[in-house]
Order: structure tokens, then sequence, then C-alpha cells
């Protein structure tokens, strides 16, 4: 139980938002962190990075509540997939209301992909969380993916007034409806 | 260092044409020892003919040979006289100065069949045709010989090359139904081989309708990149002429590699230099007799026209092009297009479409804009344009693409296409279209947000005027002709669509709700952004026109959300546009009211709601009572209790104190100092607002307000 990573636990700072992002080595969860902190927001932000969950134990309690949590997924890197499943079990369940989300990068190669993109759907379905795809190959589009990072973050941390991730999730119609692409 | 020697040589034979001219001595001396009957074809200890070969490979090697000179060459090897190590050398060397004489290419062609000839010969003078195919003076009497290359599959060394050879050479004419069950039978035989499929995918190309087979599209690199060496060279040599020639003759030049680069042979080739393929009509295979053709309907092909009028005046008698998707390069030939009567032509089309689109974007494999896209794209999305009917593969391309997109890449033209999307069951189109663009809509900025919004008035837009009549128009027919299916085939279509049975009032109905929940929401986010309201406004206009317009039986109100932040926001725009929405929406409910009993259900359920926000507008603006119907009321009155200056909050919303009027307010009252009654006051106010082209709050004032209506 106490291995679990949970959201309500400590006592935040005051406007300050904590993202956790979990991948894999050669994920490039660094570079994407680092774009994240080049933009300019309206709060604190902090960025951890972990290769998997659960984190080690937090002895002297400096780790502070992490808000968000952002799983990185490569196409291309099997190991990568893998992690993402085993770590996503360690999330209390408040995350999964809007409050993480699943990175997919190189998902426009078709041709170099080793994990299968419905196997990450299905875990984005399953967890109801939202799955993103972009890369961080050019800054363009390294600025892209972490300005809708941000703006997730920035509802979820409660920086936006009246809007909550329950709001946003509210609009969204659900069908069990399935075609083959 | 043997290039750079022969760099050396070169330039010092440029310089003093005694040098130059001994060079060429040498090499006819050479060239004569292989085509003299009486040389002794000894290759251990025969000086001389290590002397000729040595010569020819380096002077090849340094500017390549005539046209005479590979003819002569080519001659001497197929008559099998010399030893293989001899031919083989000799054929690496037939590197041409700047083309290839077809008739040694003639004369390659018939050695294969030749018994004197090993097979690795042969295959060797294939994989040099494949080389310079590029680079034979007349392509015509080559490609004659179409069908005796083809009868080589059968050989099992010689087919992956022959393969390439006729992967290069084919044109529309020579796929046929019984080289199509050729392959098929080799591919049975031999399993699927890369090469086979090569040549199947570019006879699909030019007719899917004959090949039937699933190829694997996207799938570039057919085959493996052999000879690259001996390309090179050869690459080399026509580069270093090239150069030779530009400073001679610049002129000449020029038309040289303008010709090759319309070449239409090489669909790899052309595919580097442009998306729509070249124009090209005469089959130049095509050796019909004279008697026969003038049997013939006159047909003109299409490059012959010139000008719209001509186009006009044969628009009965051309000749579709090789390729199909050239038509797309010219919006006048579209017409040729919806009117020929070929049903082949929506699979061709289809068919490079589906492969382009993937090929280009989905399967591209740098990150950001391929410019080739964006003008394929936008190609298609004139064509849809054009035809008034969404393209079958572009669903499917963008219900694979949006999942993957990061909504930055070919915005406006994804969105483009996303407009033209065709009317489907809502579930469908919920998991398919709408619930990508609803993620990305709410991770994006405002920009992004209007984008999405017009995106989605467009396609209501589309889907209202164009889509669902034409729905309705198959069912009707499918009731009259009495047959039972789920799916229903679109008739007055060129791409003869199937759609299921679906109720479209639903589709219709769902997505404004949607729309109406993401605009609810991304207000809240946006905090009112002014951009981000008027395209929500620009939206519901649209809705507003359902019954009158579109003869849609329901009625759509925004929610109260939208009406109220319109109402009580500080933009005076929003607050004429909304009151002149009201004003649509009345004239709607009154449209409906007097034609039939048969929407009773729709207008009790919706007048309620209706007159809820017209009292809402009047109470507001007109009454001074904003606040009395408010579920609040207690605490505002405590308020106003305690705070006395707060007694006039009620009249806080009236059009004398609203604050998105107060601009124009103050203006007039600087003006006419004289109007001392409220009444001619705000008759006043509404005259200047009219003036300001804000002239919603005047209708609406002249509609539902008593002392303003019209006698």
């Amino acid at each position: 139980m106490s291995k679990l990573l949970s959201t309500f636990n400590k006592v935040s700072a005051p406007n300050t938002a904590t993202v956790l992002l979990v991948g894999a080595e050669g994920t490039s969860k660094h570079k994407l962190a680092e774009a994240m902190l080049n933009i300019d927001t309206d709060f604190n932000l902090n960025m951890l990075t972990a290769s998997s969950l659960p984190l080690p134990k937090d002895e002297s309690d400096s780790r502070p509540p992490v808000n968000f949590v952002v799983f990185v997924i490569d196409l291309s890197n099997v190991l990568s997939m893998t992690i993402v499943e085993s770590s996503v079990k360690y999330l209390d369940v408040d995350y999964f209301l809007g409050r993480c989300c699943f990175v997919v990068m190189k998902a426009e190669d078709p041709d170099n992909q080793n994990v299968e993109m419905m196997a990450v759907t299905g875990l984005s379905d399953v967890y109801q969380s939202p799955m993103l795809c972009g890369d961080v190959k050019t800054i363009r589009n390294c600025q892209c993916l972490a300005r809708k990072l941000l703006s997730m973050v920035e509802i979820a941390g409660g920086f936006k007034f009246g809007v909550t991730p329950l709001l946003i999730d509210a609009t969204r119609n659900t069908f069990n409806f399935e075609e083959e692409l | 260092m043997p290039l750079t020697e022969n760099d050396q040589q070169k330039q010092q034979a440029s310089k003093s044409g005694n040098g130059k001219k001994k060079t060429l001595v040498a090499l006819r001396n050479a060239i004569t020892y292989f085509t003299d009957a009486r040389s002794s074809a000894k290759y251990r200890g025969n000086l001389n003919l290590h002397l000729a070969l040595e010569n020819i490979e380096q002077s090849s090697r340094s500017s390549g040979l005539t046209p005479p000179h590979i003819l002569k060459l080519v001659k001497s090897i197929t008559t099998g006289k010399w030893t293989e190590i001899v031919s083989s050398r000799l054929i690496r060397s037939l590197i041409p100065a700047a083309h290839v004489p077809h008739n040694a290419v003639v004369f390659a062609v018939s050695s294969l069949s030749a018994k004197n000839i090993s097979d690795n010969m042969k295959c060797l003078f294939v994989r040099w045709m494949v080389l310079i195919y590029e680079y034979v003076d007349n392509k015509d009497t080559l490609h004659s010989l179409y069908g005796i290359l083809f009868l080589f599959l059968d050989s099992d060394i010689l087919c992956v090359h022959i393969c390439r050879l006729l992967y290069l050479m084919t044109q529309r004419g020579d796929v046929k139904q019984y080289r199509v069950r050729k392959l098929l039978d080799i591919q049975s035989k031999v399993g699927v081989q890369p090469h086979i499929m090569a040549l199947l995918s570019v006879y699909k190309l030019y007719s899917p309708n004959m090949v039937t087979v699933s190829s694997r599209i996207g799938n570039q690199s057919y085959f493996k990149q052999s000879d690259q060496k001996w390309a090179q060279i050869i690459h080399l040599v026509q580069e270093k002429n090239k150069r030779l020639n530009e400073d001679e003759d610049e002129a000449e030049d020029a038309n040289e590699p303008s010709s090759r680069a319309l070449d239409v042979h090489q669909p790899r080739k052309r595919r580097k230099l442009d998306v729509i393929p070249v124009l090209e009509t005469i089959d130049r295979n095509e050796r019909v007799p004279q008697s026969v053709k003038s049997l013939r309907k006159r047909m003109v092909p299409l490059e012959q026209i010139e000008n719209f009028k001509q186009l006009l005046q044969n628009i009965d008698v051309v000749v579709l092009p090789n390729r199909i998707a050239s038509i797309l390069q010219s919006p006048h030939l579209y017409h040729v297009l919806t009117l020929f009567p070929d049903k082949t032509i929506a699979p061709r089309l289809s068919y490079w479409i589906h492969v382009s689109l993937y090929r280009e974007i989905i399967a591209y494999p740098k990150s950001g804009e391929n410019p080739k896209a964006t003008a394929l794209l936008q190609v298609i999305t004139d064509f849809t344009d054009h035809l008034q009917e969404s393209i079958p593969v572009c669903e499917w391309f963008l219900n694979q693409y949006l999942h993957t997109w990061n909504g930055l890449d070919y915005r406006i033209h994804i969105l483009n296409l996303i407009t033209r999307m065709p009317i489907c069951s809502f579930e469908k189109m919920n998991d398919l279209l709408l619930e990508p663009l609803r993620k990305l809509y709410f991770c994006s900025g405002v920009y992004f947000k209007c984008l999405l919004l017009w995106c989605f008035t467009e396609l209501l837009r589309n889907l209202m005027s164009v889509e669902v009549p034409r729905h309705r128009r198959a069912v009707a027919k499918q009731q009259e002709t009495n047959i039972a299916e789920s799916t229903i085939l679109l008739n007055d279509t060129i791409f003869g669509q199937q759609t299921e049975q679906i109720s479209t009032d639903n589709t219709i109905v769902e997505f404004i709700n949607f729309v109406d929940n993401i605009c609810v929401v991304g207000l809240q986010v946006e905090k009112n952004n002014a951009l981000l309201m008027s395209y929500v406004l620009d939206f519901f206009h649209v809705t507003s026109g359902l019954y009158s317009r579109h003869g849609f039986k329901f009625l759509q109100l925004p929610s109260s959300p939208i009406v109220k932040r319109a109402l009580y926001g500080n933009s005076a725009v929003f607050v004429s546009k909304i009151n002149e929405l009201l004003c649509r929406y009345s004239d709607e409910v009154n449209l409906m009211k007097e034609s039939q009993a048969e929407y009773v259900d729709i207008l009790k359920e919706k007048i309620p709601i209706m007159n809820n926000y017209v009292l809402c507008v009047c109470n507001a603006l007109w009454q001074s009572k904003a606040f009395k119907n408010a579920k609040f009321q207690s605490t505002l009155s405590a308020i106003e209790t305690y705070l006395p200056s707060s007694r006039r909050a009620n009249a806080s919303f009236s059009v004398l104190l609203h604050p998105a009027l107060q601009m124009f307010v103050k203006k007039q009252q600087e003006l006419n100092q004289t109007h001392s009654t409220p009444r001619t006051r705000e008759l006043a106010i509404l005259n200047s607002l009219k003036s300001h082209d804000l002239d919603g709050i005047y209708t609406f004032a002249t509609t539902f307000v008593g002392r303003y209506a019209r006698k």
C-alpha cells in the first residue's frame, strides 16, 4: 500500500505543480522535461523523472507531492512499453481522473514500430487516460508536445479557474464501438 | 588512383588537341581489336587483348563511350567469342557518354535467348540494361520488346533483374490480364517475392481493377540496391559530360535534363519530382494498322487540348491519360472525370490517392511537414470541392491519421479535409473523428480551439446541405425499388459509396450537442475569450437554420451558459449577436408552428427554454431586473440591505448601463444632452447601435419588447 504513489498524502507548496515523467532509458524524457521547463507558466513547475515505478521510499520526506504523471512510450522500444505497463499499477486511483497521460513517441512511422499501436490505445482505454502522440526530434514538435502537456498540468493542478479534469472528461462520449481501421 | 590520372589525362587532352586525338585513336584501335574477327580470343598471355581491354575500361570510366562504340562492343560480346572474364569486363565498361543506342539494347536482348552465351553473362546484360535504361535514346524500340522480356520471367536466374527492368518499362497498355495471371502463377510457385510484388504493384497502379491481390503499401524498397558502384560510375561520367557540354553549349544542354525530368517511364524517378504525375495519354507502343484506325472513332488525347473551349468541344472523344492521377493537375480536367462513364476511373484514382497519402504522410520517415504532402492534400481538397463528395480513401486516411495527429502538421489541410467528411452514425463519427479532435481541443491553445470550431461549423454546413440530402435521396430510391438491405448505395457519386442505414437526424443532433458541450467547457477554460466566443456564435448561427434552410424536423438551441456568457460579457458585438441569434430561433419556431402539427412534441420541449432565454434578455436589457428571476434572489436582497449602493444591481445590465454598451451610450449621451426621458434616450441609443452595425439589439427590441414593436 505504501508503494502507491498518491496525490493527497502530502501538503503541496502554493502555486506549484510537480510533474513526474516515467519512461525507460532512451525515451528522451529529459529533453521533453527541459522543453516543458523552458515554457513560461503562471505557476512554478517542478519536473521529476523516473525510469520506472514504484519510486524508492522517501526517507527524508523531501519529495513534493506529484500532481501529474506522464508515461512515455517509445513505439520502437518494447522495454518502454513493458515498463509503463508494470508502472501504471503503482499509481493511486486519483491519478486516473485526469491527472495522468500517456505520451507516445515515434507513432508516425509504422515501419519501425515494435510495439503495436493497438496495445497502447488499449492501455489508454483501460486506464481512461488520454494518449498524446508526438516527438521531440524538432524544436517545433517538441514545444508543441510540451505545451499540450502543460495545459493538462495546469488544469490538473487546479490553476484554471472553474475547470477540473473531470469537467473536461464530461464532454467525452463513450460508445462500445469498434471498427477495424 | 586510376581515375585521377585519367582526369589529368583528360585535362591535358582538352588543352592540346594532339593528346585528345591520341586517346581517341587508341580507343578506336582497342575497339577494332574486339570487332575484328581475326583477333585472338585467348586470354592468358595475350598482351594485345589485355591492352585493348584496359584501354576501353580506362576511357569508358573517364569519359564514357559514344553510341557507335557501344553498339560495336555489344555486337562483339553477343558473338560469344570471348571468354567469360573478358565479356564481363567489357559489359561493365559499357558506360555511355551521353546515351545508349537502342540497337545495342536490342542486340543485348536478343542475346538472352542465345545458346552460346552463359547465364551469368545474360544476367549481367540485364543488370546493365536496368542501369542504362534511363539513357536509352529511343525507348519506344526497347518498349516493343516488352512482351519478349516478359517471357524471361520463367528463368530463375534472370527473374529478379527482368522484374526490375519491367518495373521501369511498364506503361499502362502493358497491363494485361494474362500477364497478371502469369505473375500470380510464378508467385504461387516461388512464394511472395519482393520483385514480383513490385511488378504487381506497378500493374495495380495503372489498373487496380485487374490486380486484386493486396500489396503492402508504402514499402518502397522492393529491390535491393545492387550494382551501386557501377551505377555510381555511370552517373559520374554522365555528370562530367554534362558539365563539359554546358561550357560548350548551354542552351542545348538545358533541354536535356528537362526532357529527362518529364520522362514518364519511371515511377520512382518521377515520384521524386512531383506528387501529381505528368499527363500522358498516347500509348506510344500502340501500333494500329491504318485501316483499323480509320474505322475507330476520332479520339483526342488530352495533351492535344490547349484551352477550355477545345475541351468542351471534344469532351466526348477525349482519351483518358495513362495515369489517371495526372488529371488532378488542372481543375478543368475534373470535368472530364465527372462526365466520363468509365467505371474503372474511381478505383484507379482511389488507389492512387490511397498510396500517395500513405507514402507521403503516414509513412513519411522524417518528422515535420513534407512539402509534397502539402501539395497533395491541397489537390485532394480542391478535387473534393469540385465533386462535392468525399473520397472514401480520404476518410480511411483521416481515421487513421487523426489518431496520431499532433494538431500541428498540415493543420489547415487536415481541417479542410475534415469539413468534407460524409455522414455516418454518430457512434462511428465520435470514435473515429470527434474523440481524437476533442483531445487535441482541450490541450491546445485558443487559436486551435477556434480553428476546430470553424472546422466543425463547416462540417455541419456540408453535412446539412450536401451529405444528408444525398443520403435522403438514396434512401428514397431504395424504398422505391424495395430492396431490403442494411447498406445503402449512394448512386449519384463518382466513388459509388455505400453507407449503413443510419438516422441522419440523430447524428446531426448528437453532433450539435457534442460541439455545444466542448464550447461551454472551452469558454470556461479560455475565460470567455472573445475570438472563441465569436466562433461559438458562428456555429450556432448555422444551427439556427436547421429547419428553415435545410428541412430538418428539429430545433437545437445553444445551452444556457453560452447565451449568458454572451449576454453578460463585456463585448457589444456578442450582446448584439446573441440577440440576433434569439430572433433567428424565434423565426424558426414560428415557422414550425405555422406549418404542421407534427412538431408539437419538439416545440413543447424547446419553447420553454426558448422563452426562458428571451425573458432573460428582456429582463436584463429592457426591464432593469436582471436578477429578479435568479435563484440567488435571497442573497441579492441581503446584499442590498447591507450595501445600499448595490441597489442598482438589477439595472446594471440594462441598455443604458450595460458595461459592453457603455461606449456607445456615453457617446450618444454627449451628443444629445436634451433627451430627458429614458424612453427617448433608449430609442436614440438603439438607433446609434444600429448605425454601428450592432442591429441585433434593435431587431430583438422590435420583435420582443412591446414598446418598440413594429407597428
